[in-house]
């Protein structure tokens, strides 16, 4: 197309629009109407799924460490964790933190109480595990347990190799480490060990550790390390199912939105082009192409669905700010427990598909309705 | 230049338009289409400029059978004839110039071109005194010479007129009459639909006479109806 042409339909577009003010100001509100609507549900939508990500980035898996774990070790651990693949973050809570923390959500009650706990805190360190998405917890916690399982076995490991080392050390010391044994141990697996022990400098560390693993039960693990792995598992699912619903909703929302939007925009241009039909005729007589005929109908077609989804853009985007904010002073509660989505990342997302739309839905509209005036 | 073989219409309405209709005009020449309303006039015309197409026989323009030519080519088949109708069909919210500007801008012409022509085609229909008037401020004579401008201004080999001067007082239809004789003095072939008799009769051109869709008659240099 040439260059002047393009220009001649951009003219013509414009002064399309201003020559016929009533009908375009008609189809400027339709448009109007349908992405307000739009924009509207699309706020509603955006914000339910900011509140939840919020809610989502609460849930974490707490990770209690007992107090015989040495820091060394707590550090390393805090590595393994933040290792873990959808962990977005690791936080460490230490037992005065922790203490602090049962101190403010306890605040009313007696204070003399928590005077005691300070002198001797019985509140475990923790980790908690942040995830990046609720649906994504039970990996964490499926890892955070492999985690946990290898890091006990190491321990018993380790205190194994030591006793070895001590056996060989002094075999006069035999006999008591025999009776030690024997408090833990039962009767029959005592023997085998005060047996290998008796020979203790034949045998070899792989062996004694084999031998001495396979009599420690799974019981003996346990707060040997990581004492528990807590998490809620109901929350996570809850709020992986909303939102599903709310992106099926969204979705669902926006086609329908566009399909009666494109019905009522064809519509309202069809009566634009309809008052110019004696205009289309003579283009036809005349020697026009349809591209020609047609390029200053989408021109309008395309001013009228910009100007009409830029509009209720503007206007909602300040309403946005000034809802929230009345929103906050009303309800002062609402602030501690989530806040709504800041106006630029919900309009960064919605104006885009709000010009879009409008002005795709004005062209087409414009092909639509000069398409059945073309058959001259 | 324009060649009808045995052209039939029959409307999806079941009304036959015109009968085994075979008429041939050649370059420069002056045609009167007449006859009754219903006759045929309108389709004839019509189906020259591809509006409607035959049920049966063959329309041959510049040699060139316009059964062939595709939806996307009648613009350009458009361009070979201008048009002028019995109710003007001007844009009331144009000026004069733009009328017959608009015609050219269609067509793609530089804006050279059409400062330096549409000028020139106004002051030959006489009107460059009215060239910035809007089509509600002329009569209908100026009216339809704005139409006739804007049908030539492109230059066609062909002009087509259907009723021309239908709405017209006599005065101010002769003055059409003699623009057209003008216009087909300058080399260009002009078809006229009329039933206009007295202009018929005084200008003893070609006649091709109508009546239910058949050529009744056909004469080179004649009157509305030579009795037989």
């Amino acid at each position: 197309m040439k260059f002047r042409t393009l220009k001649y339909h951009i003219r013509q577009g414009v002064s399309g629009i201003l020559k016929n003010r009533l009908m375009s100001l008609a189809a400027i509100i339709t448009v109007m109407a349908c992405i307000f609507i739009l924009i509207i549900s699309l706020c509603i939508v955006e914000n339910i799924s900011y509140v939840i990500n919020q809610f989502e980035s609460k849930i974490g898996v707490n990770v209690y460490i007992k107090d015989s774990v040495p820091d060394r070790d707590v550090s390393m651990l805090e590595q393994k964790f933040k290792e873990i693949s959808h962990v977005s973050e690791v936080r460490y809570i230490s037992k005065e933190m922790a203490l602090e923390e049962g101190k403010g959500s306890l605040a009313s009650s007696d204070s003399k109480l928590w005077e005691g706990l300070e002198k001797d805190n019985p509140l475990p360190r923790s980790f908690v595990l942040m995830i990046d998405s609720s649906e994504n917890q039970r990996d964490v916690i499926a890892a955070a347990e492999v985690i946990q399982k290898s890091y006990e076995e190491e321990i018993v490991s380790k205190s194994v190799e030591e006793n070895f080392k001590t056996e060989n050390v002094g075999k006069s010391e035999n006999a008591d480490r025999t009776e030690t044994s024997e408090n833990t141990s039962e009767e029959t697996e005592n023997s085998s060990i005060s047996d290998s022990s008796k020979d203790a400098s034949g045998i070899s560390l792989e062996e004694y550790k084999k031998a001495e693993m396979s009599v420690i039960g799974a019981e003996d693990y346990k707060y040997k390390g990581i004492y528990k792995i807590q998490a809620s598992q109901s929350l996570a699912d809850s709020l992986s199912t909303i939102k599903n619903t709310i992106r099926i909703i969204s979705i669902i929302l926006i086609l329908v939105m566009g399909i009666i939007a494109t019905g009522i925009i064809i519509n309202t241009i069809k009566l634009t082009v309809l008052l110019r039909k004696n205009e289309i005729s003579i283009m036809k007589y005349v020697g026009a192409t349809d591209r020609f005929i047609r390029g200053p109908f989408i021109v309008e077609g395309l001013l009228i669905g910009i100007i009409g989804s830029v509009i209720p853009c503007i206007i909602s985007w300040i309403s946005y700010d000034e809802i929230i904010g009345a929103m906050y002073n009303e309800f002062s509660l609402l602030k501690r427990l989530f806040e709504f989505s800041p106006s630029v990342e919900v309009f960064s997302f919605i104006v885009p598909i709000a010009v879009i739309l409008g002005g795709g839905l004005g062209v087409i509209g414009s092909i639509t309705s000069v398409r059945k005036h073309l058959d001259v | 230049m324009i060649n009808l073989h045995n052209v039939t219409k029959i409307y999806e309405n079941g009304s036959q338009a015109l009968k085994n209709v075979s008429v041939d005009i050649e370059k420069g020449e002056f045609v009167f289409i007449v006859g009754s309303s219903g006759s045929g006039k309108s389709t004839f015309l019509k189906m020259l400029l591809k509006e409607v197409d035959p049920t049966s026989g063959k329309i041959l323009i510049d040699g060139e059978d316009i059964a062939d030519i595709t939806r996307k080519e009648i613009p350009f088949l458009r361009r070979k004839m201008g048009v002028v109708f019995q109710d003007f069909r001007l844009l009331p919210s144009k000026t004069v110039y733009e009328n017959i500007a608009f015609a050219m801008q269609v067509v793609e012409a530089t804006p050279r071109e059409i400062r330096r022509n549409v000028p020139a085609v106004i002051s030959m229909v006489g009107l460059s005194r009215k060239a910035r008037a809007y089509p509600n401020q002329l009569s209908g004579g100026e009216q339809q010479r704005v139409a006739l401008a804007r049908a030539i201004i492109n230059k066609p080999p062909i002009l087509l007129a259907d009723e021309p001067t239908g709405n017209l007082d006599p005065d101010t239809a002769w003055e059409i009459i003699n623009l057209l004789k003008d216009i087909n003095t300058r080399g260009t072939t002009v078809i006229v639909a009329t039933h206009a008799k007295e202009i018929v009769d005084a200008m003893q051109k070609r006649v091709i006479s109508l009546k239910k869709g058949v050529v009744l008659r056909d004469v080179k240099e004649g009157g509305y109806s030579d009795e037989i």
